[in-house]
């Protein structure tokens, strides 16, 4: 995280604060947050306190906690450095929202100058790869990223207007960039048959009473997906510059289409929930997403994304990594065809997987074994699924 | 104060534009007086007080014998007492044997005495490495002059600048150390036949550009200009500035073209290490970080004696190769 969007304080100008008093409501990358104070003291805002729906950026002086003997009415505008030193600035987000989901710049070096100019001109400097010595991002390149950007805007006859960015917009729009241009992604298909997973689906729903919650198809592959990447630890694994980090846990985050743009909760340990156990979860965490109550805590440490646009019609598609995960599985519709059994001609429900997978953490070959081992699964789901 | 005029198509010297101005002030101001080694019949080992003598007697032009203190000491006294001293060290190296009197007395006369008393003194002498001089004969002292609190300290590069600087200098109720490079002695640019004041503490842009900045001092102005010339025919545009007083010093305009270029050297061929390149450096990096695109570079001196032998007299200060080097390895920061 680096900005947020200022909601609103909890505390009044004055109010005494306690360490541990939750200060300020802040909307990071796809959550909105209570911050709380790890010091005592009186809230002060100043005349430039952020106001519900400023954008913030991580490190920045909000207010001040100040002694009791501070209360005075603020002059005019404060001068920076001129405030006494025993007020405390506040505002840093705690530890737990800026490492969520910071993005990945390791190594990365950039001019001071060049740094101002990104963010003057919204430049996404990630991406950038620097002309200057040891591959420094200087001002040069900013303005051809700019430029490039922008190469269709000069002399544009379009009229409309222009939305602003909502957190959670640039967020998703981090994440994507990151996950298609820094990641080595390539994308596998595979038609399965699913005849036998929609009879099991059919089966729970028979098996159900109104008390509990019927698996969804999406339920029953999450759960196929982390039983299968038990045995192919590198699909659940992640790409850091010191080496291939291997998670001891699976935890599958899964696409959730909200108002606010898309969402992606997570299933934690999938591979130890039963089915109706992780049912009951999915069910919980998308009506939050919808919500837009989802905590930044349950979008965390996702291992392994799986996708689907099946509900919607979509046959197939090429979805994209989720950093710093090391793949994505996007699901597609499940269609009656007419398939070739031996000599017969048979009507079966068939199924497009798609698996898209960082090429730096694994190759080809085995993420079709890890694919192969997934559409065997479906075709015949093992008993464990239904005890 | 009025502005500086063209310079007009009249060349001179360097030494003949300081001279020019010192022979006007001393006709128009009596209390001027001139004292240094040889400076009386002789005029001057570079020429400095050339015709005065005949003019003025020895009254107004008093050899002195060798003993720098003394005739510091001197010429504080006179200064504080109504006088106007200029003292010709002939090779500024020597100011040094007189550094108490100057730090502790001529520096903080004015300030002592709460204003109540002027130092109106010019200490003059030549800076710089060149001709095989050695080591105690090429000094640069700007750095250490201009540590002191109540000194100006002027650096010209041109005898137009050398003019109006020394026309100033003669007019203002402070010490002043005017350095003045033994390589631009015999340099000629044009310059007005009238009087003119050039203020302290306003740089000149000897070069506009656009892909960085230099700052140099007195004859590294000269190498560095030959060497953003050469490099405008590769489609550099570096900017060249020439703060012309380092005490006190335009810093408005170093940080207003670094604004503009994101990219500074500082070429000074004093000595490295706590000098004015790394006292650029450190209010650049302070004041201007943010306008920074890549390192502030310097490039000074060898920290070393200056040797006798012609070659390695050239290989201890920059020259125009290596400040074209070193501007190369800056754009490509």
């Amino acid at each position: 995280m680096e900005e947020g969007t200022f909601q609103e304080w909890l505390k009044a100008d004055g109010e005494r604060v306690e360490a541990g008093d939750m200060l300020f409501v802040l909307e990071g990358d796809k959550a909105s947050q209570e911050v709380e104070s790890f010091d005592a003291g009186y809230l002060r805002l100043p005349p430039d306190v952020p106001q519900p729906g400023d954008a913030v950026v991580v490190g920045q002086r909000l207010a001040f906690l100040a002694d009791e003997d501070d209360l005075e009415p603020w002059k005019d505008s404060p001068q920076p450095g001129a405030v006494p030193d025993r007020k405390t600035p506040l505002g840093q987000a705690p530890g737990p929202v800026t490492a969520q989901t910071k993005p990945v710049r390791s190594g990365k070096s950039i001019s001071p100058r060049a740094l101002r100019l990104a963010t003057e001109l919204d430049v996404d400097w990630d991406n950038i790869e620097g002309t200057g010595r040891g591959g420094r991002i200087r001002e040069q390149d900013i303005r051809a990223a700019a430029a490039l950007g922008q190469a269709e805007a000069p002399g544009t006859s379009l009229t409309g207007k222009t939305e602003p960015l909502s957190a959670t917009r640039k967020a998703i729009a981090r994440q994507m960039v990151i996950g298609t241009n820094l990641t080595a992604p390539v994308t596998l298909h595979r038609e399965v048959d699913a005849t036998a997973l929609v009879a099991l689906r059919r089966q729970f729903k028979q098996a159900c009473d109104d008390k509990k919650t019927v698996p969804t198809y999406n339920d029953i592959l999450i759960r196929l997906v982390a039983e299968a990447l038990k045995s192919h630890p590198r699909l659940n694994s992640q790409w850091r510059e010191e080496g291939i980090f291997v998670p001891e846990q699976i935890h599958i985050a899964f696409a959730v289409d909200t108002p606010t743009g898309l969402l992606a909760p997570v299933v934690s340990d999938a591979d130890r929930l039963s089915i109706d156990q992780l049912a009951d979860q999915t069910k919980a965490l998308a009506q939050q997403a919808r919500a837009g109550q989802l905590e930044a805590g349950q979008m965390r440490d996702g291992t392994f994304t799986v996708s689907n646009l099946g509900g919607l019609g979509v046959d197939s598609f090429t979805p994209v990594i989720n950093p710093p995960q090391c793949a994505v599985l996007g699901v597609g519709r499940i269609r009656k065809k007419v398939v070739w059994h031996g000599e017969q001609a048979v009507g079966r429900d068939r199924l497009n997987l798609s698996l898209t997978f960082d090429h730096r953490i694994v190759d080809g070959a085995p993420a079709a074994r890890f694919l192969d081992d997934l559409a065997g699964q479906i075709e015949q789901p093992p008993e464990w699924l239904t005890h | 104060m009025p502005d500086p005029p063209e310079p007009g198509d009249r060349e001179t010297t360097f030494v003949g534009a300081t001279l020019e101005a010192l022979a006007f002030e001393m006709k128009r101001n009596p209390a001027i007086f001139v004292m240094g080694e040889g400076i009386g019949q002789r005029g001057g080992n570079f020429g400095t007080t050339l015709g005065l003598y005949e003019e003025h007697g020895a009254t107004r032009l008093c050899d002195t014998p060798i003993c720098e203190r003394g005739f510091v000491g001197l010429g504080c006294g006179a200064a504080m007492t109504g006088s106007r001293p200029v003292i010709d060290f002939m090779f500024i190296d020597f100011i040094n044997d007189a550094f108490g009197e100057i730090v502790n007395q001529v520096a903080k006369m004015q300030y002592m005495s709460s204003g109540r008393l002027k130092m109106p003194i010019l200490l003059r002498g030549c800076i710089g490495v060149g001709h095989s001089a050695a080591t105690h004969h090429s000094g640069n002292y700007a750095s250490i002059y201009s540590h002191i609190p109540g000194i100006r300290v002027v650096l010209p590069s041109t005898p137009y600048d050398a003019k109006g600087l020394f026309h100033h200098a003669l007019r203002c109720d402070d010490p002043v150390l005017f350095l003045e490079h033994r390589e631009l002695m015999a340099t000629r640019s044009c310059v007005p036949e009238t009087d003119y004041e050039i203020p302290f503490g306003q740089a000149r842009v000897a070069r506009e550009g656009t892909d960085a900045t230099v700052v140099a001092l007195s004859l590294m102005v000269h190498h560095t200009l030959a060497a953003a010339e050469k490099l405008a025919g590769e489609g550099q545009s570096i900017e060249v500035i020439d703060p012309r007083t380092v005490s006190p010093l335009d810093f408005d305009t170093i940080l207003g073209s670094v604004a503009k270029t994101g990219r500074l050297l500082v070429v000074d061929e004093a000595f490295g290490p706590c000098g004015f390149a790394s006292e650029i450096a450190a209010r650049v990096a302070d004041e201007g970080f943010d306008e920074l695109d890549a390192p502030v570079r310097r490039l000074n001196g060898a920290h070393a004696p200056v040797p006798y032998s012609p070659t390695l007299e050239q290989a201890v200060v920059p020259g125009a190769d290596t400040i074209e080097a070193a501007i190369r390895a800056l754009l490509e920061e």
